[in-house]
């Protein structure tokens, strides 16, 4: 047999062989994607923008080691303040890892602090420009956030950022998307105990400055107060007595005063600073005049 | 099989052909050659460069697959395994893997063959003792001379104790010394009964230790038969004195033309370079010791 | 004259011990001092510029990374170069007639010289992940008591202490990330046996390593032509473009499903049924790669 015969016979063999083998690879390989042990494959768009990178980005490990790589290039931009270079570089990098965390993060971070507040404060821009590109940077955060979520479902870091995000003063302020998100992080999420506990304490924090859930927020803060002493922080404490006097909360059994603060002087001191904080969100309704009771009662 | 009646060697209207450069028409290295080699024999194949020696020895060996004709070692198809069984190669310019001293380069073959444990260990030190390379068996084939290298192409081919024993040049770089002592191992060979199937150049050589020729020229086996069939001529008697004196050598003349004969030659007969050669080298080899 | 059998376990183990020495013979285990440098190298990599856990977390990944790239690096560069060099080196050195002229099938030798790169590719790999896996453990301990001690003085309970130390163990040594080298395995006898093969028709070396290199290459982007082709297939479509990706998907291997360290650097797990899956499409490539140079060199003229 000639040599080209030979290796007629060899693709030959090797097509069926690759007919037979291509539903078990199918299967597998989408099973290996689904368990975020392969990334997903470039589509054309994205492998025509990394170019060679792309190309040999599969083999050997190099995905995780070219986005590492370009991930470091945006302490460059950060420093030079160039923005859209952070911008595209992040992308590429989320595209070569995209089932790690830390880049996301760290590209919503860049974004949603970084660039807002340095357009915010950029001078050479007319007043409504710099919010209006402060505001864009800050959405375009979150959609990194969202989109790390959506890459990284089980990732509960990314969920509490974003979160944190749209509970930032110096940001938009937008709790009734803190509350969804933490909502959604305590449903989908496995979460350890401490874990648990801490995010339904954010969420009482937040349903607190929702004025429609207040009734929520008490109901999930005497929860959290039933559930543990450890969960009585002062700022669960203050939240609760302050629900108790709100006039949209339904309380069946209020929580006595002596069971909220150890002494009257403590309950004193933990409203007053529960008043005198600048967040405007907090329901205030009836503890400015509690307060007022309580210290003429002293003063007397 | 090897009972009687089975040759070692059997090759009949063996062609081989390869295609040329621009494959238009193939070039026939060997041209329907045949050959029969007894067990016990020692057949040479002689030619000059390019004849097709070596063409044919590969087919022999499965090397390379006849275009037409048969080859069988012992009743055996040479393009089965089994063939090479009790075959031992030495190749023309042998060369072994430069990473392994003589001891392990044995070893290696020897394991291939199926041997191992104290079997392999005895084997492989008579052969080293053989081929005369105890000095150097521990030193790695890299630093061994053409001459050193042939001996262990020797040794690997012996290692399995084979019946048929093919060697391409064996004599190919080595010194009038070790060319005299592979000819008495050939010798010692034979007498063990093992069939030897040699290539040479050397046609001293050849006519020295073969049984049996075999001439090929452009891949045509033009002439074999027994050396001394081949070799002799017919006309002339050969006869060697000592001691005589020119009185009685002219009485020998007269008597021969008496018979109807002619003195062709006379005078003192020459010893061969190579004899004269191992003389000295014994001699020397004596003062030094 | 007794039958010599098709396939010797012994005589492929001879062959592949000796296969094994000459390679090593050739001092190749010195890449080995390369690879101590990078992964010492890589644990300075500080990326902590969130200065929180998963920062730490990430200098992890990336010590597993500049790791794992110099275990893919390396044990391919010798599983390819090793094979490529091995048959024509022995047909030019005329020592394979040497080997063939002994009741050696064809079978055998190719099987021993393949098995002997796979030997010392493996050998290279343990010593490799041993000293990979040491590095990498003291960084993570190291790390572990550095965030330990932040977190008590941040007056952290013990609990969160402890949930911070599995995760940052989390990115350590684990069994998936043995995983992750058994799949680097994969992939370096995957291209030995497509070596193995190309050598078995290829006049030279240099040609070897091209083509292997081209099929490997071809092999990282089989999947996407597999997508493509299974997806326009579903649809109905047909074109000269889905013909050439089916051809591509049908002709060449999948080298991303052996890809799954991407996953391990992630911290991701890696059951034992997926493995064993990506540990059979591992293997049946290289057999078939090894039956088809069987085919080509049998009756090989040398």
């Amino acid at each position: 047999m000639s040599l080209a015969l030979k290796l007629l016979v060899v693709l030959a063999v090797l097509a069926c062989f690759g007919w037979l083998r291509m539903p078990f690879e199918q299967r597998l390989s989408q099973e290996l994607t689904e368990s975020h042990l392969l990334s997903p494959s470039f589509d054309r768009e994205s492998r025509a923008g990394l170019s060679q990178k792309g190309f040999v980005a599969s083999f050997g490990s190099l995905r995780p080691m070219l986005a590492a790589f370009t991930a470091l290039s945006t302490t460059k931009s950060h420093g030079n303040s160039d923005w859209e270079s952070l911008e595209q570089a992040l992308e590429t990098t989320v595209l070569l890892d995209p089932y790690n965390a830390y880049y996301w993060d760290l590209g919503a971070w860049h974004l949603a602090y970084n660039a807002s507040t340095s357009s915010l404060e950029n001078d050479a821009l007319a007043p409504l420009q710099r919010k209006a590109l402060f505001e864009q940077y800050i959405h375009k955060g979150d959609t990194l956030y969202a989109r790390g979520i959506a890459a990284r479902p089980r990732d509960v870091h990314l969920r509490l950022e974003r979160a944190r995000l749209w509970s930032s003063r110096h940001k938009i302020e937008d709790y009734p998307k803190v509350a969804q998100i933490l909502q959604t992080t305590l449903a989908e999420c496995e979460l350890s105990s401490i874990q648990r506990s801490r995010i339904r304490g954010d969420l009482f924090y937040t349903l607190l400055r929702i004025p429609e859930r207040v009734n929520d927020a008490y109901v999930l803060g005497r929860e959290l107060y039933d559930a543990s002493p450890t969960n009585r922080f002062p700022s669960l404490l203050n939240g609760l007595c302050a629900l108790q006097m709100h006039p949209r909360v339904t309380v069946d059994k209020p929580l006595a005063m002596s069971q909220l603060y150890s002494s009257r002087s403590e309950a004193l001191k933990n409203l007053g600073n529960y008043l005198n904080d600048s967040d405007t969100h907090k329901p205030r309704y009836g503890v400015e005049g509690l307060v007022k009771r309580m210290r003429s009662v002293d003063g007397n | 099989m090897t009972g009687k009646g089975v040759a070692a060697v059997e090759i009949v209207d063996l062609v081989k052909e390869y295609p040329s450069s621009f494959r238009r028409k193939m070039f026939r290295a060997v041209d329907e050659v045949s050959l029969r080699i007894e067990p016990g024999e020692v057949y040479g194949l002689i030619g000059p460069n390019g004849s097709g020696k070596s063409t044919t020895m590969k087919a022999l060996l499965g090397l390379v697959a006849p275009t037409s004709g048969l080859c069988k070692v012992f009743g055996c198809d040479s393009m089965k395994v089994d063939a090479r069984q009790h075959v031992g190669f030495l190749p023309e310019n042998p060369y072994f893997y430069k990473h392994q001293t003589a001891e392990e380069t044995l070893k290696f073959y020897g394991r291939l063959c199926g041997m191992r444990g104290k079997q392999l260990a005895m084997r492989i030190d008579a052969l080293i003792e053989l081929v005369s390379l105890q000095d150097a068996r521990k030193r790695r084939l890299g630093g061994y001379s053409k001459g050193m290298l042939q001996r262990v192409g020797l040794a690997q081919a012996m290692i399995q104790e084979p019946q048929l024993l093919v060697l391409d040049e064996p004599t190919a770089g080595v010194d009038p010394v070790g060319s005299r002592q592979i000819r008495d191992l050939i010798f010692q060979l034979k007498e063990q009964g093992v069939t030897v199937f040699l290539c040479s150049h050397l046609l001293e050589q050849v006519q020295e230790v073969c049984d049996k020729v075999g001439i090929i020229f452009n891949g045509k086996m033009v002439q074999q038969g027994s050396l001394s069939e081949l070799t002799s001529v017919d006309s002339h008697t050969e006869i060697l004195v000592e001691d005589m004196d020119e009185v009685t050598l002219e009485k020998v003349r007269e008597v021969i033309e008496q018979g109807g004969g002619e003195l062709l030659a006379s005078g003192a007969p020459r010893r061969s370079l190579e004899n004269l050669f191992i003389e000295i080298a014994n001699q020397c080899g004596e003062e030094a010791r | 004259m007794s039958k010599i059998g098709f396939i010797s376990a012994t005589r492929i183990s001879v062959i592949a011990g000796h296969t094994f020495t000459q390679l090593v013979r050739m001092k190749v285990f010195y890449f080995l001092v390369v690879f101590a440098v990078i992964v010492l190298g890589s644990q300075f990599v500080d990326m902590s510029t969130l200065g929180a856990v998963t920062a730490v977390e990430q200098n992890l990944r990336v010590m597993k990374g500049a790791g794992f790239f110099a275990m893919n690096m390396f044990s391919v560069i010798l599983a390819l170069s090793a094979t490529a060099l091995l048959l024509p080196k022995d047909i030019e050195d005329r020592t394979l007639y040497t080997i063939l002229c002994k009741p050696v099938p064809r079978l055998d030798y190719l099987i021993g010289k393949l098995l002997g790169v796979i030997s010392l590719v493996t050998v290279g790999l343990l010593v490799m992940d041993g000293l990979f896996c040491l590095i990498l453990n003291i960084r993570v301990e190291a790390m572990v008591a550095e965030q330990a001690d932040l977190l008590t003085r941040m007056g952290r309970s013990v609990e969160v202490i402890e949930t911070h130390a599995a995760a940052i163990r989390d990115q350590g040594v684990t069994w998936s990330l043995q995983a992750g080298v058994i799949a680097v395995l994969l992939k370096a006898i995957v291209v030995a046996s497509i070596a193995l093969l190309v050598s078995t028709f290829s006049t030279s070396t240099i040609f070897t390593i091209i083509i292997t290199v081209v099929v490997v290459l071809i092999g990282l982007i089989q999947a996407e032509a597999r997508d493509y082709f299974l997806q326009q297939q579903s649809l109905g479509m047909s074109s000269p473009m889905l013909e050439m990706t089916r051809w591509v998907s049908l002709l060449f291997p999948d080298f991303k499903l052996l890809g799954i360290e991407d996953g391990v650097i992630n911290g991701e797990r890696v059951s034992l049924s997926l493995l064993g899956r990506v540990s059979l499409a591992g293997v049946l490539y290289a057999a078939i790669y090894t039956v088809l140079s069987w085919f080509v060199f049998r009756r090989k003229e040398l």
